[in-house]
C-alpha cells in the first residue's frame, strides 16, 4: 500500500494551534479565495549545452493545485527543464518562477518548498531507509521530534516501517521508488516535481500513488509537475499536459484534447453501395487520403465497411460525397485516436 | 551549522555502512596503523623515534593524509557515479554545507588515524618499553598534529577540486593517491635541506601550510556552485 499522508498530524496540530486561516505567503491568498495562482511559470526559457540548443524558448505556466503532465521523447529537454526550475542550471535567457520565486535569484528558497523525485531515485544505498529519510529531514530543517514522527508516518504508509533498518541498496526498484516518494513528501512541499514516479511500482502501489496525488492536489492545493512515459497515468491523473519536442512545446491541453485536430482523421463508414471503385474515385479527387476494408460487424447484411483517412477540412464534405456517390450510409463515425497515438504523432512530428 | 553537521553525519554513516568502501578504507588504515602505530614504536625500544622530528612528521603527520585524499576524492565524483548527487543538490541543503560537510569528513577521518597512531605509539613507549614520559617531546607531538591538519586541509582542497571536475571516483582516487605519495616522499627526501630538525622552522612552515590549506578550502567553498556541476552533464 502506498497511501502517503502529505500533511497529516503536523498540519492538524498547526491548525489547532492557529485558528486563523492560513495565508499562503507566495500568493497572499486565504483558503476560499478562488483566484488562480501560478505555481510554475516559464517565459521564453532558452538553454544550450556546448552550443547545442536544449530548450528553445520554453513558455508555459502551471496553476496552483494542478497536476501537470510534462511529456516528451528521451532527450526532449524534460530533465533540463526540471533542473532549471530547481536552480540546478541557469537558463541562458528567459525568466522562470516557481511558487512566485525567481529560479535564478531565489533557488535556495524554491528548493525548500519543493519536493523532488528524480528518474534516478538518488537514495543512499549504503544507508538504511530510516537514515535516508532522517538525513533529508535534517537538511530540510525539521526538528528531531517532527522528523521522527513524520518518518514513522511515511514509512508506515508505504508499508516499509518493518524494513526501516535495512540498507536500501538491497531493495527492489519498487520499494526504492516508494521510499523516494516518501522522501519527496517528507517536508510537506507545496510543489512536487516527479520524474517517472510510477516506474517500478506494482499496480496496487501505482493506483494508490495516483489517488494520493489527486487527493493532495484537490484538498491541499499541492501542485504536481509530472513527467512520465506511462500514458495511462497521464490520462487518469493530469489536468493538463504539455508535449515537448526538441526543447519546444508542441501542445498544451487536457489529455482528452491533446493533439485532436492535428493531422489526418480516421473515419469509419458503413453502408450499402460503398465500393472500392467509389473510394478510388474519391482518392483521385483528393477527398480522402487512403482507405482500408473493415470487417462489417454492426451493419446490415450487404453493407460494406471501410476506414477512411481524410483531412479535417474534407471530413465535413465526406457524408454528402458518399451519398451523392450512391451509398446508403448506415454509419459515418470519426475514430478517436488514443492519447498514445496522438502523442506519438506529435513527438514524431507527423502532423 | 546544522546542515554541515547533517552532511558530516551522513558521510560518516556512509563510510562505516558500506562494506566495500569501509573494507578498503579500513584495510588501508589498519595497515598504516600496524606500521606506524604498532611496529614502528615497538622497534624503537629506546624511544629513538621521539627524537627524530623528520621521521615523526613523515609517519604521523604526512602519511595519514592518504586517507583524507581518498575520502575527499569520492566526495562529488562518487555521488555523481552512484546517482545521489542530483537528489542531494535538489534539496534545501546549501552549497556551503555540502562543501564543508565533505571537507570536514575527510580531514577528521585522517586526523583520527593520525591521533590513534600517536596514542598507540605513546602507549607502547610508556607501557611496553617502560620508558619515562620525559622521553616524549610534547613539542614534537604538537608539530605532528599541526602539520597533519595543515597537510590534510591542503590535500583535501585539491582532492575535492579534482572530485568536482571528474566523473569517476576511482580515477580521482588513483590520481590523488599517487600525487599524495609523491609529495610526501618528495618532502621527506628534501627534509635535510629544509632543516626539519629545527622546530621553529618546522612550526613556521606548518603554519604557512595550514594557512594555505584553509585559504584553499575557503576559496573553493566560495566558488563551489551546484549549477557548475550540472553544466554539460
Amino acid at each position: 500500500m502506498l497511501r502517503l499522508p502529505a500533511s497529516g498530524i503536523l498540519v492538524s496540530v498547526c491548525a489547532a494551534a492557529t485558528p486563523e486561516p492560513t495565508v499562503h505567503w507566495w500568493t497572499q491568498r486565504t483558503p476560499g479565495d478562488t483566484r488562480v495562482a501560478q505555481a510554475v511559470s516559464l517565459t521564453d526559457i532558452r538553454k544550450s549545452f556546448s552550443g547545442r540548443p536544449c530548450l528553445n524558448g520554453l513558455s508555459f505556466s502551471i496553476e496552483e493545485g494542478e497536476i501537470f503532465g510534462y511529456l516528451g521523447a528521451n532527450g526532449a529537454g524534460k530533465s533540463t527543464t526540471l533542473r532549471v526550475l530547481l536552480g540546478l542550471l541557469h537558463p541562458d535567457a528567459g525568466t522562470a518562477q516557481v511558487l512566485g520565486l525567481n529560479v535564478t535569484t531565489d533557488a535556495a528558497r524554491i528548493r525548500r518548498l519543493v519536493g523532488v523525485e528524480l528518474a534516478i531515485d538518488g537514495l543512499y544505498g549504503r544507508l538504511s531507509a530510516e537514515n535516508n529519510l532522517d538525513f533529508f529531514g535534517r537538511i530540510a530543517g525539521m526538528d528531531a521530534s517532527a522528523r521522527r514522527r513524520r518518518i514513522r508516518e511515511l514509512l508506515m504508509a508505504c508499508g516499509l516501517w518493518e524494513r526501516r533498518e535495512e540498507k536500501v541498496a538491497k531493495w527492489s526498484t519498487g520499494m526504492r521508488r516508494k521510499l523516494a516518494m516518501a522522501r519527496a513528501m517528507l517536508h510537506q512541499p507545496k510543489l512536487l516535481m516527479l520524474d517517472e514516479p510510477f516506474s517500478g511500482l506494482d499496480p496496487v502501489a501505482a493506483v494508490d500513488l495516483r489517488e494520493q496525488l489527486r487527493m493532495m492536489a484537490a484538498e491541499e492545493r499541492v501542485t504536481v509537475l509530472l513527467t512520465t512515459h506511462d500514458i495511462e497515468h497521464v490520462e487518469l491523473l493530469c489536468t493538463r499536459t504539455a508535449v515537448l519536442r526538441d526543447g519546444v512545446i508542441q501542445a498544451i491541453a487536457a489529455p482528452s484534447d491533446l493533439g485532436i485536430g492535428d493531422g489526418p482523421l480516421e473515419v469509419d463508414a458503413t453502408g450499402e453501395g460503398l465500393t472500392v471503385q467509389l473510394l478510388d474515385g474519391m482518392m483521385a479527387t483528393g477527398l480522402i487520403l487512403s482507405y482500408q476494408t473493415l470487417a462489417n460487424t454492426n451493419g446490415a447484411k450487404g453493407d460494406e465497411a471501410f476506414r477512411l483517412r481524410c483531412t479535417a477540412e474534407a471530413r465535413s464534405e465526406l457524408g454528402v460525397a458518399l451519398v451523392n456517390g450512391g451509398v446508403r450510409l448506415e454509419e459515418l463515425t470519426t475514430v478517436r485516436a488514443s492519447l498514445e497515438q496522438r502523442l506519438v504523432r506529435m513527438m514524431r512530428a507527423e502532423a | 551549522m546544522g546542515m554541515v553537521m547533517a552532511v558530516l553525519r551522513k558521510e560518516f554513516l556512509e563510510v562505516v555502512a558500506d562494506r566495500q568502501s569501509f573494507r578498503g578504507t579500513a584495510l588501508q588504515s589498519l595497515i598504516f596503523f600496524a606500521i606506524a602505530g604498532l611496529f614502528f614504536p615497538w622497534r624503537s625500544a629506546q624511544g629513538e623515534m621521539w627524537s627524530s622530528l623528520s621521521v615523526m612528521l613523515t609517519m604521523y603527520a604526512l602519511l595519514p593524509t592518504v586517507v583524507a585524499t581518498s575520502v575527499a576524492a569520492d566526495a562529488f565524483a562518487g555521488e555523481l557515479e552512484r546517482g545521489t548527487l542530483e537528489s542531494l543538490l535538489a534539496t534545501a541543503v546549501t552549497d556551503t554545507a555540502v562543501f564543508w560537510g565533505k571537507a570536514l569528513t575527510a580531514v577528521s577521518l585522517s586526523l583520527t588515524l593520525s591521533l590513534a597512531c600517536l596514542l598507540s605509539a605513546l602507549f607502547i613507549t610508556l607501557y611496553v618499553h617502560r620508558l619515562p614520559l620525559s622521553i616524549v617531546d610534547p613539542i614534537a607531538i604538537g608539530l605532528v598534529l599541526l602539520g597533519h591538519i595543515g597537510a590534510a586541509t591542503c590535500l583535501t582542497a585539491i582532492a575535492i577540486y579534482v572530485s568536482a571536475k571528474v566523473k569517476v571516483a576511482r580515477a580521482a582516487q588513483q590520481a590523488l593517491s599517487i600525487g599524495t605519495l609523491v609529495s610526501i616522499f618528495g618532502l621527506t627526501a628534501s627534509a635535510p635541506y629544509l632543516k626539519l630538525a629545527e622546530w621553529p622552522r618546522v612550526a613556521t612552515g606548518e603554519l604557512l601550510l595550514l594557512l594555505a590549506g584553509c585559504a584553499a578550502l575557503a576559496a573553493m567553498a566560495r566558488f563551489f556552485r551546484r549549477d557548475r556541476i550540472f553544466e554539460g552533464t
